[in-house]
């Protein structure tokens, strides 16, 4: 059931995505959604595997669940949430961070209440923290690769 | 420890510092053939996909193989990852080089796969890998499918950058 639930969230989220006008250049699109995957990929790592935060491993499908939300549906919801703020004024952005935020914790949420992953160690505040240091570790990258595309494409 | 350090500072690790040193120093002093900005993202390509690649089938339940001295996380395999892209880089580069056409682009493919192969059969002699449920047979059928992917992946940004002008750039309101 988990593995529908998200994989149906996925395909709304990736046709409401693909069906509006994007503000970030494709380029900017892979850029953020391979940094997620390095980064979200590393912590998952060391907070499930190394510091036993996470037991994920209950059966094999909850494994490929697992998989396929950090590989697909964080990346998506991180590239959309930046494809809307990336037009608003800087202060606005940081308004709006909290949400960004909060929609990510209650995906981790989600996924914990449908017996994806169970949390042994791990308190869910932490995912704000977790979250926050997330968009900031992307976000400066971002702005980097961004000046540059900016550079070469003129 | 969050990343564990090295047990023993071995052949493993020789191996991964003496082949990232060669590789990004070939990368630093290459001349330009392409916009960095399209050299960023092959970069991040081959990180991403070796990163989803390992931690999907090398850590449990799967557990296929091992990469370097624990059967953890450890920080020599956030080095492994790195260790790749300049060669993958060199893949483009020749590529973008000399052009390959018809069957010749097939031979490219297979002649890069088969490179892979060596290199990964030498990683495992310095125990870098170790294998349990997996062969040097499997990681050809994905170095294939992985160099396919990576030069479709250099054209169509090739050419997307190409066919985009400053004007299209969409969001000068940023940051």
């Amino acid at each position: 059931m988990a593995f529908s639930i998200l994989f149906s969230l996925t395909v709304i989220l990736g046709n409401a995505f693909l069906s509006i006008r994007k503000n970030l250049h494709p380029f900017e699109i892979l850029f953020i959604w391979m940094v997620v995957i390095i980064i979200h990929h590393n912590f998952i790592t060391i907070t499930a595997g190394n510091l036993k935060l996470f037991d994920v491993y209950d059966n094999s499908f909850n494994y490929w669940t697992m998989v396929f939300m950090r590989t697909v549906l964080i990346p998506l919801l991180i590239v959309f949430y930046f494809d809307r703020m990336v037009v608003r004024r800087p202060y606005q952005k940081w308004v709006w961070l909290p949400l960004g935020i909060l929609m990510l914790t209650g995906l981790e949420y989600l996924a914990e209440s449908l017996g994806v992953y169970r949390l042994s160690g791990w308190k869910m505040w932490w995912s704000l923290i977790e979250w926050l240091a997330i968009f900031l570790l992307i976000h400066f990258p971002w702005l980097w690769y961004r000046r540059l595309l900016d550079k070469e494409v003129k | 420890m969050i990343l564990p350090l090295p047990i023993r500072f071995d052949a493993n690790e020789w191996y991964i510092l003496i082949n990232s040193t060669c590789g990004y120093l070939w990368l630093f002093f290459s001349p330009k053939r392409f916009p960095h900005s399209i050299s960023v993202l092959l970069v991040l390509f081959c990180v991403s996909a070796a990163i989803i690649y390992d931690h999907a089938i090398a850590g449990p339940p799967l557990d296929w193989y091992n990469i370097n001295d624990y059967t953890k996380y450890e920080l020599f395999d956030v080095f492994t990852y790195f260790m790749y892209a300049p060669y993958a880089l060199l893949c483009v580069y020749l590529y973008d080089k000399f052009k390959p056409k018809g069957l010749w682009f097939t031979a490219y493919i297979v002649l890069w796969s088969l490179l892979c192969v060596g290199f990964e059969w030498l990683a495992m002699i310095c125990h870098v890998f170790k294998f349990h449920k997996w062969s040097l047979v499997y990681s050809f059928s994905v170095y294939l499918i992985m160099t396919s992917l990576y030069l479709r992946l250099f054209e169509y940004l090739l050419r997307k950058f190409h066919s985009q002008s400053a004007s299209s750039f969409p969001s000068k309101r940023a940051e």
